[in-house]
């Protein structure tokens, strides 16, 4: 295909992204670096980055986002992992457990807190005291687990499904153990699909937020970047502040997504190789 | 092989389809941004009301004005937008302002977003409209600042701090309704030895017990100091926050929780709305909540589901406070941008008559019109402006006197005070130490 017909397939796509993602990023670093008064801009530059890099609820929630992301590292890609080797063979009662499994993702995480909400909330709940300080970051963990470790099961059991059947008879014919055919062959041939599944979580991670808004409204241990800016932008209506708030997010995730993943792919192929 | 693809090589009826769907693209996305490409402005035919009243009987009341209106003006159809209340306040309310859908008329709370509505430029001055016989019906603490222009009218007024109570678990306990802050004190901790929920309040949106608190420091600095502390003009000292000193109290005492009940800092995951759900279930002996909560006292009452005697009665005051309470008026303004300033005025001067604010007196609503005691007929309502009518000095409510962030690192520190994380050492702290980052995004 030529330039040109590469471009007339590209431009749509293109066009899309550029309306609504290229354009709206763009404007969120302008405004966390200018401000208009009356008709006229103001210059800020980098002082409300300084700021917010100071501020020590930006701190905090920053921390609360790593906490959540190593939580739902266990309960969300470990235990999807744990449940796909556990569905792994296609039996009729394994499908249904799958679809049983499977089923939390496709709600909304608005409806998935309200109704832990109600059933964790102090006073009137069934299981009362669990959304209390001090249990906030693992309570929610543990409700991002239970909506979304199918989802990685899904992933996974994809991944598991492309490992060459040869490769699982050999192994059994060397004599493997269960726990040696999964640590030896299976986990290092599913290194593609855990790269992905801990790109989502990560992201997943610091992008979160309507859980968290649903549940904890103004908790401090509660509070993540995504919640904290929100509040900044429309509540407390300060854009700019806001702006500045998701431009250092988006850098931080992309910036860990990038780190993180090279670490880990050196990381992990050393580790597999030296076997 | 196939034949690379080009888009030179394309029939000319094909090109031709590419640009036409091009420029249908950019039509479609003009379109679609139609909204931000225009100028901001209010309907030629149309009168947009924006308000947040969503439960039936208001609504009704707020129908039957429209209607009236539309009657007397067949010609300018009223389009009402109405807002949940939260995200009004949050977030409808400024973007109301934006676009070619803008209100001609909406609901307000006098205060801080008066004030803002005024500095931006987004609310019309009444005067020219409006008689004086229009103006001397309502009580002129409700109308905003008395010089200058005249921006918004008044419908209710609310008091932020009332102290609920059952009063059948007061009778049984034998204890009576307390006449100062210590006596408040003391009766808090003996229903809470006996294994009472001696206070409720759902406090995870912080605005509850963060008004209660505003009103016990009011009192202890007066309302000029309160103003200072709020601005930051004023250092805050663990000396002038004394008038917390009772939220550390409570906390220390287990006021706040009950075995069985709720545990200790359930407090902060309740909404006001589960609070009120206990209150009213008989599970606890105390609600502190504003004067709203008449409308749900006679709502519980007309299904049978209140099966005790509830009582009222507002903050003890300490020896030697200055009298002050925290009162939240809401009514309305009228866009700058409005094409009908005369017929905007109209309609709030009917809906504001004494015909319908009879209707939301029986709501349980306190009017601001000045014939209010007239026709307010229920007992607590009753109650509720004989109390307002004694004289008093009037805190706006954090969250409507002050820009939202300052109420929120004041309503911040309450619920800690209240959760037993912070003395009033750590309260004046955190105060002090907000007081350049709220004034730098304040610039």
């Amino acid at each position: 295909m030529s330039r040109r017909g590469q471009a007339l397939f590209f431009a749509p796509g293109m066009l899309v992204f550029a309306l609504f993602v290229l354009l709206p990023a763009t404007q969120t670093w302008v405004d966390s670096v200018v401000v208009w008064k009356q008709g006229r801009a103001e210059w800020l530059g980098l002082g409300l980055y300084k700021m917010a890099l100071a501020d020590g609820r930006f701190q905090r929630a920053l921390g609360s986002n790593l906490v959540y992301f190593l939580w739902t590292l266990l309960f969300e890609v470990v235990a999807g992992l744990m449940l796909a080797l556990g569905l792994e063979r296609n039996t009729r009662w394994n499908q249904w457990l799958r679809v049983i499994f499977f089923a939390p993702a496709v709600l909304s995480m608005v409806v998935v807190g309200l109704v832990f909400g109600f059933l964790f909330k102090d006073g009137v709940g069934l299981l009362p005291g669990w959304l209390n300080e001090g249990n906030a970051l693992l309570t929610v963990s543990l409700i991002s687990g239970w909506a979304s470790a199918g989802f990685f099961m899904v992933i996974f059991l994809g991944g598991l499904a492309g490992i060459p059947e040869d490769v699982l008879e050999a192994a059994r014919l060397d004599g493997a153990s269960a726990w040696q055919t999964f640590w030896f062959v299976k986990l290092p041939l599913l290194r593609e699909v855990v790269y992905v599944a801990l790109l989502v979580c990560f992201t997943g991670a610091f992008k979160a937020f309507d859980l968290f808004w649903v549940l904890f409204r103004n908790q401090e241990e509660g509070t993540i970047v995504g919640t904290l800016l929100v509040r900044e932008f429309f509540q407390y209506g300060h854009p700019a502040y806001g702006s500045a708030l998701s431009a250092i997010l988006a850098a931080v995730v992309t910036a860990g997504t990038i780190l993180g993943m090279k670490a880990l792919r050196w990381g992990l192929d050393r580790s597999w190789r030296s076997r | 092989m196939p034949a690379e693809f080009s888009f030179a090589s394309l029939p000319s009826r094909a090109r031709r389809g590419g640009r036409i769907l091009a420029w249908a693209l950019v039509v479609l996305a003009a379109y679609a941004f139609r909204e931000r490409l225009s100028l901001s402005s209010a309907s030629r035919d149309r009168l947009r009301f924006v308000h947040s009243f969503t439960t039936a009987s208001e609504r009704a009341i707020i129908d039957d004005a429209v209607a009236e209106f539309q009657r007397a003006h067949p010609e300018l159809p009223v389009d009402q937008i109405a807002f949940n209340s939260e995200t009004y306040q949050n977030i409808g309310w400024r973007l109301q302002f934006q676009g070619d859908r803008q209100s001609d008329v909406f609901f307000t709370w006098l205060g801080y977003k008066t004030r803002q509505a005024d500095q931006e430029g987004w609310s019309l001055d009444m005067k020219p409209y409006l008689s004086a016989e229009d103006l001397d019906q309502f009580l002129p603490s409700t109308l905003g600042p008395s010089s200058g222009a005249l921006t918004f009218l008044p419908q209710s007024v609310d008091l932020s701090n009332l102290i609920w109570v059952n009063r059948d678990c007061f009778r049984t306990n034998g204890l009576i309704e307390p006449r100062t802050r210590q006596e408040w004190l003391a009766v808090s901790i003996e229903l809470r030895r006996r294994g009472l929920l001696a206070l409720v309040q759902g406090n995870r949106e912080f605005w509850p017990m963060g008004n209660l608190g505003a009103e016990l420091l009011g009192r202890s600095v007066g309302v000029e100091s309160l103003q200072d502390l709020f601005m930051g003009r004023i250092p805050a000292t663990p000396q002038r926050l004394e008038g917390l000193r009772l939220l550390v109290d409570w906390a220390r005492e287990g006021c706040l929780d009950a075995p069985g009940i709720l545990s200790p800092g359930g407090i902060g995951t309740l909404s006001d709305l589960d609070a009120k759900v206990l209150f009213l279930g008989g599970k606890a002996a105390q609600h502190p909540i504003g004067s709203w909560f008449t409308a749900d006292i006679r709502d519980a009452k007309d299904h049978g589901e209140l099966r005790f005697e509830p009582g009222v009665f507002s903050v003890p005051p300490n020896p030697g406070e200055a009298e002050a309470r925290v009162a939240v008026i809401t009514g309305y303004q009228v866009n700058r941008r409005t094409r009908h300033p005369d017929l905007a005025v109209d309609f709030l001067r009917r809906l504001l008559s004494r015909k319908y604010q009879e209707r939301f007196a029986a709501l349980g609503n306190l009017s601001a019109r000045k014939d209010a005691v007239a026709f307010t007929t229920e007992p607590i309502p009753r109650q509720l402006l004989a109390l307002l009518a004694r004289p008093a000095a009037m805190i706006p409510p954090p969250d409507t006197g002050y820009s939202p962030e300052r109420a929120a690192v004041f309503y911040e520190i309450c619920a800690k005070l209240l959760l037993g994380k912070l003395d009033l050492d750590g309260a004046a702290r955190i105060w002090t130490e907000q007081q350049p980052s709220l004034a730098q995004k304040e610039k």
